[in-house]
């Protein structure tokens, strides 16, 4: 498999606080990689160093191949988490600019430029940059983060100050272009993970705590639930579960019980005969997929 | 060397649609225009504020016109370009500006130089218009009026701010905060005032000595061939403080 970034016991130390420490990633070619992690995780501190703009304490990266250096520069795109502009230009003057310092012949520039309007729906837009919302100024640094059509993109925490609508005009666009390029995506959003990426990493207080695809880690931390719902006081069906030896967890929630099992056919094949033993109607038992946020919170718990 | 020609025309046309085309050389303008009028005027101001006391005071000539306009550009001048141009690296990079252009292939040599040599283009260009206007003035109100005493302090003035700004750019890379660069800047001119005092030989060469030249150049007065070296260690500051600039800014994170 080839990887488009490396990283070897990568660390960077702010005074006695380490930011990240000893981080090893391989991003696989094509992916869409989601590097997870709460906030103050270290992933914005991972993907400066890997752009060069905050230099690493300890250990080596490649990128595309290349040992860490400004060579790849041509190859890539970065799409900060606030991207702020030139207020007193146009979206388009930005993307011709920001071209130009990849030297892309004007012809070639003049279609790339029209084809980004275009997929981040920023075309006939004349106002000034100054005069945009902060989705349409989103947009504009995916466009820009696309213009010389990179082989790899950053893009650190693209939709975490956008609306609902705004974000999922974004999400379109990294589905779209994902199938041109290498994402590397960090966010502490999880089910925009799960929408978009194949594959994630997991980093809490600067250290990897996994990396999988998104398939692998339910296989691996997925359990299997039930939800209960029933007609009169579950605590008495609650005691009961507890006991039962298929039962790994019982938790009330709220009118319901949630509980994860080590057999879930017998499970469902018990449960109707337990309720009717309590005197209970049963309103509904479903089976519960475990969410990458369970999956997570479990992971950076431990 | 493409990207800092591509960096310059961004700053250029930066200048032409922002408040700065009006305010560094407005300003300039300003003070060409009104500093021999004033100059011509004074007397008779004075005169008319002081009654019947009779003070007589000497006519104003060309020299004192031109002392006048220079004068303003030193200081009111001066203070409009600090104000306008401290912030110019500090302010891109607390924004994050500069993290976009900077993770495109450009070298930050490019970033920094091509802020300086935009400041310097527009510094030179509202200098020009301002002599033009102030010799235009000082001509028709004053008799005798050298043009070449005039334009030879202008050159001495850019000579001068050209360094200032060189110390402003090296305080804007410095720091990530307008506000310090203002500060740092003020601290760099006043290093610049005390140089002199260390040594004869800064003394005698160090770019604070162009303040002398200037008032000897807009005088009429012959001037030395020390100037020379003058200018000549006022270049080498240029490129040390901009040397400095580019280090200070190429280890700076973003």
């Amino acid at each position: 498999m080839e990887y488009v970034i490396e990283t070897e016991n990568l660390s960077r130390r702010f005074g006695k606080v380490a930011a990240v420490n000893k981080l090893g990633l391989r991003v696989p070619r094509g992916s869409v990689f989601g590097f997870l992690g709460p906030n103050g995780a270290g992933k914005t501190t991972t993907i400066k160093m890997l752009l060069g703009l905050t230099k690493p304490s300890a250990g080596t990266i490649r990128i595309l191949g290349q040992p860490a250096s400004r060579n790849y520069l041509n190859r890539i795109g970065y799409l900060p988490d606030v991207p702020n502009f030139y207020s007193w230009m146009r979206g388009e003057e930005f993307l011709t600019f920001a071209g130009q310092l990849f030297s892309i012949p004007p012809k070639e520039l003049k279609k790339r430029r029209e084809d980004l309007l275009a997929l981040t729906g920023l075309e006939g837009v004349k106002t000034k940059i100054g005069g945009y919302s902060r989705g349409m100024k989103q947009r504009l640094g995916l466009a820009q983060a696309l213009i010389n059509e990179p082989e790899l993109v950053f893009m650190d925490e693209p939709t975490s100050a956008l609306d609902p609508i705004g974000r999922k005009e974004v999400l379109e666009t990294i589905s779209q272009i994902a199938q041109r390029c290498t994402v590397f995506f960090s966010t502490h959003i999880l089910t925009d993970v799960e929408r978009v990426c194949d594959r994630v990493g997991i980093l809490n207080r600067g250290e990897l705590v996994m990396e999988e695809t998104i398939a692998g880690l339910h296989q691996r931390f997925g359990k299997k639930a039930l939800r209960l719902v029933v007609a009169g006081d579950p605590g008495p069906l609650a005691a009961g579960l507890v006991k039962k030896t298929w039962a790994q967890e019982v938790r009330r929630e709220n009118d319901s019980i949630y509980c994860t099992v080590f057999d879930l056919a017998a499970a469902q094949r018990d449960i109707p005969l337990l309720v009717s033993q309590c005197s209970l109607g049963l309103v509904r038992l479903e089976p519960v997929e475990t969410t990458l946020e369970d999956i997570f919170v479990r992971l950076v718990k431990s | 060397m493409k990207n800092f020609a591509r960096l310059l025309a961004k700053e250029i046309k930066e200048i032409l649609r922002t408040y700065k085309l009006f305010v560094v050389p407005g300003l300039f303008l300003l003070f060409g225009l009104t500093s021999p009028i004033l100059t011509k005027l004074l007397p008779e101001l004075l005169g008319s504020m002081v009654g019947e006391i009779g003070i007589s005071l000497p006519e104003m000539t060309w020299v004192d016109s031109y002392a006048q306009f220079f004068k303003n550009l030193g200081q009111l001048g001066l203070l409009a370009l600090i104000l306008t141009t401290m912030g110019t690296i500090a302010e891109e990079r607390n924004r994050g500006v500069a993290q976009l252009v900077l993770t495109k292939p450009v070298p930050r040599w490019a970033y920094v130089l091509a802020k300086y040599a935009a400041n310097l283009l527009l510094l030179t260009l509202s200098a020009a218009l301002a002599f033009g206007a102030a010799w235009f003035y000082t001509d028709i109100l004053f008799s005798d009026t050298i043009f070449l005493a005039g334009l030879q302090a202008t050159a001495i003035f850019l000579l001068n701010t050209a360094v200032i700004l060189a110390v402003i750019i090296l305080a804007s890379s410095l720091s990530k905060s307008t506000i310090a660069a203002g500060g740092l800047t003020v601290l760099g001119l006043i290093l610049l005032k005390v140089l002199p005092f260390l040594s004869d030989f800064l003394g005698k060469y160090s770019p604070d000595a162009l303040g002398g030249y200037l008032v000897r150049a807009y005088s009429g007065a012959p001037i030395d061939s020390a100037l020379w070296g003058v200018a000549a260690f006022s270049l080498v500051t240029i490129a040390l403080l901009l040397g400095a600039a580019v280090w200070v800014f190429s280890g700076k994170e973003l």
